[in-house]
């Protein structure tokens, strides 16, 4: 078990590219936390720094304290699970599993005994005896993390373990990583580029772009208080609307200007932002999730925008609408499908202040309360 | 530490292959050119005389015998060899022959018999009177069981050149053959779609997908029937035959060098050699055109 | 009508192969006199054993054949170990001077055996390795295209396999011998049965340098004998299907990775 803290790290690989930009990120003993972002951002570079299979260009990585820049992966602790799953091929399951204590010099005994309670715990006692060839890809992936945990490992480090499976299988393997991190509690760090991966299973979930962390929060919190517009869009599915308004003072409390429509915000903001009163006069950018839109009829006076239906997708009991404002801004809205739309028609929806974000023209949120 | 050691392995891995090829392989390689400038007594005594040797060897009458020997080998060789077994190769890859495994197998067999234990097969085979050879062609012709396929000079490259038949045929064919299998099925069934007929699709499908290993596997054929030696060496009886009829290179070589004595003529010759075969290959290349767009 | 003709050809062929073959196995069991009476098979009565003990009487067979099993496996043992560790470093690792090493290395493959004749004996002289098991072995540790062999095919061993193992506690050596060369099975047989069949088969250069009877390999001692028993034809055969044998079992064990491991490269280009 295990704490786990980047201090200012940065990693330079020899070509020059810079792949990680001061990072700074702490990680709690027992904690299942989660890299996500979009590819080439950098969370392999950074776990890999972490498992020491990759340099540490500057700035120091801690585990429980002590200084790791330098140890060999073996010395660390550390088990990790490859995107391939990476098993021997020449080995049954259980020269697998058995690997790494065998290089470690544990009794033969010993060996066998611990192999055996982690395949009867990740349920591959039966297939014990085959060879990797002959297993299913979720088979594999529970060899895998066999073979990882086997060790007592002070942290567990998986790169996107699920991205070689199916559909179904991934969401089943998803449930049994994650209750199975809570059973045994060793510290966790997962790597995806699946945000609804990252947002089920981590306890908090670290959010790169580029190379920079853009905010590590748990899942309500990112969902609720993103720090940027990045994290905004990036998390949610469909993407967050962000629409660029003016922010003005006006009737009671602000008003904005969208699409040349003014929505009355009144006080709706005031329980999530420290200081709404101060954007007043701000060009902003609005977020708008699309399962936020409400239905026109039910939104209050002066809450509404108008636009032309585009396209619309129906998804069993709801549909996705596709709008384009009077400026033509197009704003995705997700409805209850009783009233079916259609393109070409042009509608009204609600909007509900209080579920608005809001963000400068920098990118980054107005101060959450 | 963990990056260090993984920076210094691979210097320590290739160490024991890197230092015996310095001294067994890249010396030797610098000695040769030097010790082709010397006229030598065994290793012991030595005489510089710069590029007299290659000079004596282009006026020596032996020498051409052994280059005209040689190439003779070489022509008639690959002449025979690479269509023969591009030809076996092209029906054994016909989809609807059964047991190709087999085929490939027997056709591969001589092979494994190596060059020095076939050559004393084939000094029985080819002997008069009671060998196969002639026996069989008694049987089946007529002809005389008296041919001295060994003995009659203008005999000697004939029968060399079948026992490098018999022996290397199948193994080009098994590099053919791969080659092959891995042209794309599906090339053929576009080129049937696009009306070619048989001929078009050798041509145009075909060829141009096994060109590579064609133009390894001819360099190479060549490169080796430069180098022959066991085979007639053996054959004849450790002699260079009747009126020098299969003395080659290597013979030449073999014999000024090792019967003679002078290493530093044997490493002129050597060089000879190779600047013949790098000669030869280059024009293979060009030929063939590669070596440009491939790579 | 079409496959017929094919397989005729086929068989044609085929025969043109194993004729000689059956043809030395037969004369392996047959009787000196009987060599001019029945130029192909003489009745199977007429089979005798005679040829085997009479070969081992006339020459220290089984001597040669333990010289050559020594030579050939000293020499392929060496070279596995040598090319294969190589092969592995220029395949997984990025270093400085890769490109140069297997540039001269490639360039060195192209230089013609027998240049190399002359100063490899002045330097086998130097070392008092003439007339010694140890001068046919020595000189031929390095097998460039063995290297070039184990490289093509480690390239192919995934990079995340090698990370799993540095993570499951292997040093560099270590990812070496327990996956990566487990891994390279095929490759491995394949290479063991080109570097042995080329040892067993080597002439030129162990008859520059062999001197003494007792040391000489199958090839040297087989090619003398045949000097100074002109007429024992039954013996020779029989010494020579002998000496084709550990090769023959060799390839029946190990065909697959052979055919495989011949093509690989050349193929690909
Ligand atoms: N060895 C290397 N040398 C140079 N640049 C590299 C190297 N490895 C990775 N990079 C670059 O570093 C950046 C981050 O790579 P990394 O593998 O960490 O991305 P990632 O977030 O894991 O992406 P993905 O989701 O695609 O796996 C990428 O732009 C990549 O091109
Ligand atoms: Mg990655």
């Amino acid at each position: 078990m295990a704490d786990i803290a980047f201090r200012g790290v940065n990693k330079i690989y020899p070509n020059g590219f810079q792949a990680v930009h001061n990072l700074d990120l702490a990680i709690k003993d027992g904690e299942f936390l989660v890299m996500v972002g979009p590819s080439g951002c950098g969370k392999s570079t950074t776990l890999r720094m972490l498992a020491g299979l990759e340099a540490i260009s500057s700035g120091d990585l801690l585990i429980d304290g002590k200084r790791v820049n330098d140890l060999h992966p073996r010395t660390r602790n550390i088990a990790m699970v490859f995107q391939s799953y990476a098993l021997y091929p020449h080995k049954t399951v259980q020269g697998n599993i058995e690997f790494p204590l065998r290089m470690a010099k544990v009794p033969a005994a010993e060996v066998k005994a611990r192999a055996l309670k982690v395949a009867r715990m990740l349920e591959l006692e039966p297939l014990l005896q085959r060879k990797p060839g002959l297993l299913s890809g979720g088979q594999r992936q529970r060899v895998a993390m066999a073979r990882a945990l086997v060790r007592d490992p002070v942290a567990f480090l998986m790169d996107e373990p699920l991205s070689n499976l199916d559909a179904k299988l991934r969401v089943q393997m998803r449930a049994e990583i994650a209750a199975l991190q809570r059973r045994t509690g060793t510290t966790t760090v997962y790597v995806t580029h699946d945000q609804v991966e990252a947002m089920t299973m981590g306890d908090r979930v670290a959010v790169f772009k580029d190379g920079h962390l853009q905010q590590a929060d748990t899942p309500q919190q990112l969902f609720e208080r993103p720090l940027n517009t990045f994290v905004g869009s990036f998390i949610g599915s469909p993407s967050m609307n962000l629409i660029t308004s003016r922010i003005e003072p006006g009737g009671d409390g602000l008003t904005l200007t969208l699409a040349g429509e003014r929505i009355a915000l009144g006080r709706g903001l005031e329980a999530r932002f420290e200081d709404p009163g101060g954007a007043a006069g701000l060009v902003a950018q609005v977020g708008l999730r699309p399962e936020d839109v409400v239905d026109p009829h039910l939104a209050g006076e002066g809450q509404r925008l108008h636009g032309r239906v585009v396209l619309t997708e129906l998804l069993g009991r709801e549909q996705m609408v596709y709008l384009d404002l009077h400026d033509s801004t197009r704003v995705v809205a997700r409805l209850h499908a009783d009233h079916r739309l259609h393109a070409g028609e042009e509608v009204a929806i609600g909007i509900d202040p209080a579920r608005l974000y809001l963000f400068r023209a920098d990118g980054n949120a107005l101060s959450y309360r | 530490m963990q990056m260090r050691n993984a920076r210094t392995a691979p210097y320590l891995f290739l160490a024991p292959f890197v230092i015996s090829f310095l001294i067994f392989g890249a010396y030797p390689i610098v000695r040769s050119m030097i010790l082709s400038l010397y006229i030598t007594s065994g290793p012991e005594a030595q005489h510089f005389v710069g590029l007299d040797n290659y000079l004596y060897l282009l006026r020596d009458p032996d020498f051409w015998t052994a280059f005209s020997n040689t190439a003779t080998f070489a022509a008639g060789s690959v002449a025979l060899q690479l269509p023969l077994s591009l030809g076996l190769a092209i029906l054994l890859n016909r989809p609807d022959v059964r047991g190709r495994d087999v085929f490939r197998f027997i056709f591969f067999s001589p092979n494994l018999m190596g060059l020095v234990f076939s050559a004393l097969l084939f000094m029985l085979i080819l002997a008069p009177r009671f060998g196969l050879l002639n026996a069989s062609l008694h049987a089946l012709f007529g002809l005389p069981l008296t041919t001295r396929w060994l003995s009659t000079p203008e005999l000697v490259m004939p029968a060399l050149i079948m026992v490098a038949l018999w022996l290397y045929t199948g193994f080009n064919m098994v590099y053919f053959l791969a080659a092959l299998q891995s042209v794309d099925g599906e090339l053929y069934e576009a080129a049937t779609i696009d009306g070619a007929g048989r001929w078009s699709q050798f041509w145009h499908v075909t060829l141009p997908g096994i060109k590579p290993v064609l133009i390894f596997v001819v360099v190479l054929s060549t490169i080796g029937s430069f180098q022959l030696f066991e085979l007639a060496f053996l054959l004849l009886g450790n002699s260079s035959g009747p009126d020098q009829a299969g003395l080659t290179i290597v013979m030449y070589l073999y014999q000024n060098g090792f019967l003679g004595g002078d290493l530093g003529y044997a490493a002129a010759i050597g060089w000879t050699l190779a600047g013949m075969v790098l000669i030869l290959s280059l024009i293979q290349l060009r030929i063939t055109g590669t070596g440009k767009e491939d790579r | 009508m079409r496959r017929a003709i094919v397989y005729s050809l086929l068989v044609v062929f085929s025969i043109g192969c194993l004729v000689p073959i059956v043809w030395l196995v037969v004369s392996a069991f047959k009787a000196n006199a009987d060599f001019q009476a029945y130029a192909f098979v003489p009745p199977v009565d007429r089979l005798t054993m005679a040829n085997f003990p009479s070969l081992f009487k006339q020459m220290p067979f089984l001597r040669f054949m333990v010289n050559s099993f020594f030579v050939a496996g000293a020499t392929v043992i060496v070279q596995l170990f040598f090319s294969s560790l190589g092969g592995f470093a220029l395949a997984k690792y990025e270093f400085a001077g890769k490109k140069a090493i297997m540039g001269v290395m490639l360039a060195t493959m192209m230089i013609p055996g027998p240049v190399l004749l002359a100063p490899m004996y002045e330097l086998i002289y130097h070392l008092r390795l003439i007339d010694s098991h140890l001068g046919l072995i020595v000189p031929g540790m390095v097998n460039v295209f063995g290297m070039f062999l184990f490289r093509q095919s480690m390239l192919s061993v995934p990079d995340e396999m090698l990370q799993a193992a540095r993570m499951d506690g292997c040093n560099e050596f270590q990812i070496f011998w327990h996956v990566v060369m487990p891994v390279s099975r095929p490759i491995v047989g394949a290479f063991c049965l080109i570097a042995f069949m080329g040892t067993w088969n080597s002439f030129l250069w162990p008859q520059i340098i062999l001197q003494s009877s007792d040391r000489f390999t199958l090839p040297i001692g087989l090619n003398q004998m045949v000097g100074v028993y002109e007429a024992d034809y039954g013996a020779m055969m029989a010494g020579t299907l002998l000496a084709v044998l550990p090769v023959v079992m060799l390839f029946f064990l190990l065909q697959k990775e052979f055919i495989a491991g011949l093509t690989k490269g050349a193929v690909k280009g």
